[in-house]
């Protein structure tokens, strides 16, 4: 017989509570939720239990045992405590972790809704920046642990079920249990050689025992690129080309004035490449569940996105399948996973200044037309080269890459006696990765042509596989706690490529451009080769704590790489670290505003061993070769490909970190600060030995770059007046600092833009990594005089050549005269200081939440117009150039030769400020009431709209303020790059 | 096991502990250094012929812009700065085939040879190539490192060798190979040296060791071989060897000289060889094709044409040297190809530097165009010694103590151009008739490269009123600096890196 229960629920300081969920365990579909003035009514039978929960509250759970009337008190979550994270080789609890960790958990991933993994890490935790390379579907992150510590690669180790793996982009998001991110040297000393550029250790979702459950779902938006670039107008580009060409007494291209007033706008080439909300669509299905020796999940997904740009040429597909599993039987356990992805992409290029469509629409002219009328496609009379009408370029552009993954394992643990754990596991990792394209037969005009057609493809074959051996001990004697891991891995990668290529084929369509299509014998041909990759490691750790008050943990591993030759081919990468939890401590027991208070100290040493194989030993290559012959028959030589180092060793990464965890209120505040200060050394460079010596140089142990910085998180959440609140602020601050280069220049010279930009980026001692070198400027000459008084201290005119408003050089070493040697930073592409809030609201059934990321104190080098060939179109900031005394002081005046290579020189004209602050997420979401989900037999029912990229503050006029890397030496330079898009999603989550 | 699951072997290539062993070892060892020979970039661009065009009086930079190649513009006008790729690329390339030669030298004695001769042939061929780099190392820098083994990294402190000893140690390598290269290239072997390319060779560098190393660089003493000192009447000898010896004439139709079909033709007596068919498309890695990208360069720009191809417009010709050919010289339209006069439709406004004139025994023509990469992989070989240069060299040798023996070889060259009834101007031993040869050398060599190294063995005077001569206004403006002596800069870079114990050369 049914009763019906009433009552109010309250948080503990008495205010009412509107929208606390309430349900009968038994029979979790029935349910209800609190008013607006905290009160609810269930009909329920008399021997029941009720549940009460609310976000951020510890849930209630109260036997009903006949009672009609039952007020609750709710109070707030303190399970923060007994959090656990996960480090290398087991878990710790959150409170006793000594070290650098930073975590993202399952909900965080879930609120961004994102198609990539690293999306969701960005803001999230202070000191990882992270950056998409371009706004391309399926592009990759560039992904920085505490600031970039290398001239190689600075990647972090993703490391995902304990497996190894080259990168996340194959991970379903949803897959995801958490994320953690261990930053400072004594977490990531357990995984030795890899991990000096910080560690990623990513957990799949396991099923709960006892709880069935079905989900799915479903989203779906539009995007469009959140912004065009002002550029030049058919007129305006006329009228500009007239002035420049008449700045050099040149005949002016555009004589009659009739003819440039009926110009008008021209093609808007952005307009033409850009694809107006284009469609991405993503569904999850997942199943998991479980008893008490048994859990399973199960997941399967479909991703699709189309780009912004270029319409059928780039978009991203994506199917994930998932099963993962777990079985005790007795003391033995025995788990698997196994993951398969397929993916489709298709891409232009995102950030390019010869191949790249954007870079042919921004610097197309708007005179021509898209087609003529005769429905051929227009080509340039001014623009040249590689400058074609990027609109027919994209209409030649056919290539698809698929690849197929699967990553798995198996593993199986033992408890030989009570604390005593030997686990053991195998995992693989294989892809296949085949790329195909078709080049038609074409003209474009400049460059652009090609006079046969060619289908062409590649294989690559991936194959890894690591078994993992471990033994774990446990005990507690007394007061003091003790943990003892002892391991050893093995782990080998073989990796191999085909692929082949012939011309003139029978059908002109990329459908049917295989290569057995072609029928030019003379133009067959293939390639192919392989490498492979071997790392045997031992490592140790030891935790200790004393009554939960004073931890201590070490670490070492022993690390065996096959990219080193005897002479170093072990190397040993020992941490330490401690932590005082304070608020354990009796003088801190009746500080109620406290409630937990640790500080902690480490210091350890990893390394870098990704420098490709072979280094250390002089490789015989084939590569040379001579035409011998009436029959022009091409002859292989060999000669050696660089001179060797045998002594060639990792990179090592030393690390200092302390910190501070703090929660305040009850913990309603919380906080956390690191210091770290990290010194990466034995860098691994090129040593530029003199030509003379006549072969490549040897790579070198020379070098070292210093990071230091600070990072902040906080956090706080709250009930207010029936709303939920839930903050979080993360920032960081990094000083990055080259300490020396082993060569006699003290210097590597970095990236290259266009025809005759070289070195636009250095890394030297004393400087950041990969500054902008180039020149100062100090306004433009207004008139002669000014020129004729513009000296050295010698009394030099430094610049006698030049004309009223052309730029002014700064003479750096005031030798009165301009070189290289007056090249200087002129800016810094990593941010000082970087900046993530999350906020999460709620209220009864509707959810809230945004997410605003900032990056402060870049700069970026705009190498969007292709200068070097002067009728490219121009930004429209060129029509505040300088025109006579008085006009300008920054934008020099146009010409066409250029000869005080005001547009030539790499200088700061083209460097911007790149901070930014966006509102990278918004999302609303409404959960129906479980009253009437439940009629339709659903447990949760929510429906949500999200908008990304929707408010972006800038002062940058490119497309987009980030920017990823190219390489470590490569980053921030715009060159025209795939923008990120606003999209607008709808979408639902549907639980049985 | 822990050392065997590490100790990988690479997979694709071999290492420098097991390679040398063999007469295929050593033969792909040899191939090697040929390679080098068809590089042209160690940095930017810089065919060799397209280099010597641009110094001389025969042609400018060109290319879009001003900033295009500046390193090429800046070396049209003897102002390249030390850090210029041009200058470093062309060292580089040169060493990287010095060391190629260097470490198969120093490898030879450990290899087994079944034939002897073999060994033999390959280590004069070595010689030759290595004589070969040193001779236009030397001739662009003067002041070098004179490397003959491979050096270790740490041996970079290295110095400028004498100028006298670098031009004896090129003409000790080309003597030994010109005593020890076989005389007959079979067909299947054409592009390697012979006797006769090591002798041309020789006479060559003889000649630019008299009239530049000693008049120019203040080199004292005769040029020599090891202990022989190499006398005018040796190479007087050498040239008739090769006159009469060699079995290689003089084309009968100039025009027969150029384009595909007529490669390594009876007249050729060294040539770079250059074919689409290895169709590469690596642009970071251009010295890899087999193709000649000089031809792409010099093309105009915009071209619309049933013949003419398009290109990058370096190299355009100057009037100087369109004006230098005689009305009538069937030569002329031959080698320049006169925009004007052909009518060709193009774009000159796209050309900087522009003359409406360029070289046109190279030019890119529709009919020869790789299918593919077209850019780097055009097949036109370079011809480095002709015949007609052997009896040029012969005219002017013998212009102070054989005049008839002068006017005979310089008169076979007037007639194949102008034909058998032709009546060639008649040598005297002064000026004029040296004039009358380097004007035949002009015409005859035009687009060949050759003409900057002719107008600096006549001092630097005479090439400073030539070059000065040929510029115009600007952009054309153009004027030999005689501080430089003539050279490039040396590679800042390779100061800087020797330690300081490099020196830069005057005027940079």
């Amino acid at each position: 017989q049914e009763i019906t229960v009433s009552g109010t629920v309250t948080s503990s300081d008495g205010t009412t509570l509107p929208g606390v969920t309430v349900v009968v365990k038994e029979n979790p579909s029935k349910g209800t939720v609190t008013d607006v003035d905290g009160k609810y009514t269930i009909k329920v039978l008399p021997d029941q239990t009720l549940e009460f929960s609310f976000v951020g509250m510890e849930t209630q759970t109260i036997p009903i045992e006949g009672r009609t009337l039952i007020n609750v008190t709710m109070n707030e979550a303190s399970q923060m405590i007994e959090e656990l994270v996960v480090v290398g080789y087991g878990v710790q609890k959150k409170s006793l972790v000594s070290s650098s960790v930073s975590k993202v958990s399952s909900e965080d991933i879930e609120k961004a809704a994102p198609l990539r993994v690293e999306q969701a890490l960005q803001g999230r935790t202070a000191g990882v920046q992270v950056i998409s390379n371009s706004g391309q579907p399926g592009e990759g992150f560039t992904v920085r642990i505490r600031g970039v510590g290398t001239n190689g690669t600075s990647d972090p180790l993703y490391i995902v079920d304990g497996m190894p793996v080259g990168g996340i982009d194959y991970l379903n998001p949803n897959d995801i249990q958490s994320v953690e991110i261990l930053k400072d040297a004594s977490a990531s000393a357990i995984y030795g050689a890899r991990a000096a550029n910080g560690v990623v250790l990513i957990t799949t979702k396991q099923g709960e025992k006892g709880k069935f459950s079905v989900n799915y779902d479903y989203s779906m938006g539009f995007q469009n690129a959140w912004k065009k670039v002002s550029l030049l107008n058919a007129k305006e580009y006329a009228i500009i080309m007239n002035e420049s060409y008449a700045n050099d007494n040149k005949a002016i291209p555009f004589p009659d004035m009739a003819v440039i007033d009926s110009l008008g706008n021209g093609t808007d080439w952005q307009d033409e490449i850009f694809y107006k909300n284009a469609p991405t669509y993503n569904h999850q299905f997942s199943v998991s569940g479980g008893n008490e020796n048994s859990t399973f999940m199960s997941s399967l997904s479909y991703t699709y996105q189309d780009g912004i740009v270029a319409k059928g040429k780039s978009n991203y597909e994506r199917y994930t399948y998932r099963l993962n599993s777990t079985h005790k039987i007795g003391k033995f356990s025995i788990g698997n996973s196994i993951a398969y992805t397929n993916k489709i992409t298709r891409g232009i290029d995102p950030n390019e200044e010869f191949g790249g469509p954007l870079s042919k629409a921004i610097n197309m002219d708007p005179i021509t037309p898209v087609k003529n009328p005769d429905g051929t496609w227009g080509v340039s009379n001014y623009a040249t080269q590689e400058v074609v009408n990027p609109v027919a370029y994209l209409s030649i552009l056919n290539s698809k890459y698929v690849e197929n993954k699967v990553v798995g394992g198996v593993w199986g643990e033992l408890e030989i006696i009570k604390g005593l754990k030997a686990r053991t596991s195998f995992n693989v990792d294989y892809a296949n990765g085949s790329s195909r394209s078709f080049i038609p037969i074409y003209d474009l005009g400049g460059n652009v042509r090609t006079s046969t057609s060619e289908a062409n493809g590649t294989v690559n074959k991936w194959f890894t596989w690591q078994n993992e051996n471990t033994l774990t001990y446990t005990k507690a004697f007394g007061d003091h706690n003790v943990s003892a891991m002892i391991g050893m891995t093995a782990n080998r990668y073989y990796h191999e490529y085909i692929g082949g290529k012939k011309n003139d084929l029978l059908f002109n369509d990329f459908e049917h451009a295989w290569i057995n299509n072609g029928t030019d014998e003379d133009s067959y041909k293939a390639w192919g080769g392989a490498d492979e990759h071997a790392l045997l490691s031992y490592f140790g750790r030891v935790n200790y704590d004393f009554k939960g008050k004073y931890v201590f943990e070490g670490v070492l591993r022993a690390d065996g790489s096959s990219n080193f030759g005897v002479n170093n081919r072990f190397g040993y990468f020992p941490a330490f670290s401690a932590g005082w939890l304070l608020s354990k401590e009796d003088f801190l027991q009746g500080v109620n505003a406290i409630s937990f208070l640790k500080l902690r100290a480490g210091w350890g040493r990893n390394g870098n061993e990704a420098i490709g194989a072979f280094r250390y030993t002089s490789l015989i290559g084939a590569g040379s070769k001579y035409t011998f012959g009436t029959d022009e028959v091409i002859t292989v030589g060999s000669n050696p490909i660089a001179i060797s180092n045998p002594d060639l060793k990792w990179e090592t990464s030393e690390q200092t970190n302390i910190g501070i965890d703090a929660r305040f209120l009850s913990d309603r505040l919380s906080v956390t600060i690191d210091l770290y200060n990290k010194l990466t050394k034995d860098l691994l460079v090129v040593a530029p030995i003199p030509a003379f010596i006549g072969n490549g140089a040897p790579y070198v142990n020379g070098g070292s770059v210093r990071n230091k910085g600070v990072e902040l998180e906080l956090g706080y959440k709250t009930l207010w007046n029936g709303i939920g609140i839930n903050a979080n602020l993360s920032g960081s601050y990094n000083k990055n600092e080259v300490i020396d280069i082993n060569n006699s220049e003290g210097r590597i010279y970095g990236t290259s833009l266009a025809v005759g930009m070289y070195n636009i980026t250095m890394m030297e001692e004393g400087y950041p990594i990969a500054y902008f070198w180039g020149y100062k400027t100090a306004g433009v000459f207004q008139n002669q005089e000014q020129i004729l008084n513009y000296k050295s201290s010698d009394g030099t005119v430094i610049q006698p050549n030049a004309k009223p408003g052309d730029l002014i050089w700064v003479d750096q070493n005031d030798d009165g005269k301009i070189d290289d040697n007056d090249r200087t930073q002129i800016g810094n592409p990593y941010p000082d200081f970087t900046l993530g809030l999350n906020l999460g609201l709620s209220w009864k059934d509707f959810d809230f939440s945004m997410f605003w990321y900032g990056a402060f104190g870049q700069e970026i080098f705009n190498g969007t117009r292709r200068y070097d060939l002067p009728m490219s179109n121009w930004n429209s900031s060129v029509l505040d150039r300088w025109t006579g005394e008085g006009t300008s002081n920054s934008h020099p005046r146009v010409t066409i030769d250029d000869p005080n290579q005001n547009y030539f020189k790499v200088s700061d004209f083209y460097v911007e400020d790149g901070s930014f602050l966006r509102l990278k997420n918004v999302t609303l979401g409404y959960t129906l009431p479980t009253s009437i989900s439940q009629k339709v037999k659903v447990q949760k029912l929510r429906v949500f709209v999200t908008g990304t990229n929707l408010l972006t503050f800038t002062k940058y006029s490119g497309f987009d303020p980030e920017i990823g890397a190219r390489s470590s030496l490569d980053i921030g330079i715009d060159r025209n790059i795939y923008p990120q898009a606003r999209t607008f999603l709808f979408g639902v989550n549907l639980s049985f | 096991c822990t050392k065997d699951f590490l100790e990988l072997e690479p997979l694709t290539d071999r290492s420098e502990d097991n390679f040398y062993k063999t007469e295929q070892d050593a033969f792909e060892a040899i191939v090697s250094i040929y390679d080098v020979l068809q590089w042209q970039t160690g940095g930017g661009y810089h065919p060799w012929d397209l280099v010597c065009n641009i110094l001389s009086d025969d042609a400018f930079a060109g290319g879009s812009g001003p900033g295009d190649r500046p390193g090429l513009v800046r070396m049209g006008k003897f102002s390249n700065f030390t850090n210029d790729e041009e200058p470093l690329g062309l060292w580089k390339d040169r060493y990287a085939g010095i060391y190629r030669a260097n470490l198969f030298l120093d490898k030879v004695e450990n290899i087994q040879f079944e034939n002897e001769d073999l060994k033999t042939r390959f280590i004069a061929e070595a010689r030759f190539l290595r004589g070969y780099f040193y001779y236009e190392l030397v001739q662009f820098y003067g002041h070098i490192p004179l490397i003959l083994k491979p050096l270790s990294p740490t041996e970079n402190q290295q110095v400028a060798a004498d100028p006298a000893d670098v031009y004896d140690q090129i003409a000790d390598d080309l003597y030994y190979a010109y005593q020890n290269l076989p005389e007959n290239i079979p067909a299947a072997e054409k592009g390697r040296a012979s006797k006769w390319a090591a002798g041309a060779l020789l006479a060559r560098v003889y000649l630019f060791h008299k009239g530049y190393g000693k008049g120019v660089l203040g080199i004292t003493r005769d040029l020599k071989a090891g202990d022989k000192t190499l006398a005018e009447t040796d190479i007087e000898a050498i040239i008739d060897d090769i006159v009469n010896n060699s079995g290689h004439a003089l084309v009968p139709n100039y025009a027969d000289l150029w384009g595909v079909g007529n490669e390594n033709n009876v007249e050729s007596i060294f040539e770079i060889q250059h074919t689409q068919k290895a169709d590469w498309g690596d642009w970071n890695w251009r010295n890899g094709t087999e193709g000649n990208w000089a031809v792409v360069m010099t093309g105009f720009r915009g071209v619309e044409d049933p013949i003419y191809d398009i290109g990058w417009s370096f190299q355009p010709a100057s009037k100087s040297l369109a004006d230098e050919f005689e009305t009538g010289d069937p030569r002329y339209s031959v080698s320049i190809l006169d925009a004007a006069a052909e009518g060709l439709v193009y774009k000159p406004q796209d050309c900087y530097q522009h003359t409406g004139y360029a070289f046109k025994k190279f030019y890119p023509r529709k009919a020869d165009k790789p299918a593919t990469n077209d850019a780097l992989n055009w097949p036109y070989n370079r011809p480095v010694i002709r015949f007609a240069d052997v009896l040029l060299m012969g005219a002017e040798l013998n212009l102070d103590n054989d005049l008839g023996k002068a006017q005979d070889y310089y008169s076979r060259v007037r007639k194949r151009a102008f034909g058998d009834s032709h009546v060639p101007p008649t040598l005297t031993n002064d000026a004029d008739g040296l004039d009358l040869i380097y004007h035949e050398r002009r015409v005859e060599f035009a687009g060949e490269g050759l003409r900057y190294w002719d107008l600096l063995r006549r001092g630097l005077t005479y090439a400073e009123e030539k070059i000065n001569a040929a510029a115009g206004a600007a952009p054309l403006d153009e004027t030999f600096n005689s501080a430089t002596l003539g050279l490039l800069p040396i590679p800042q870079t390779e100061i800087t890196l020797s330690g300081n114990k490099l020196t830069q050369n005057a005027g940079y």
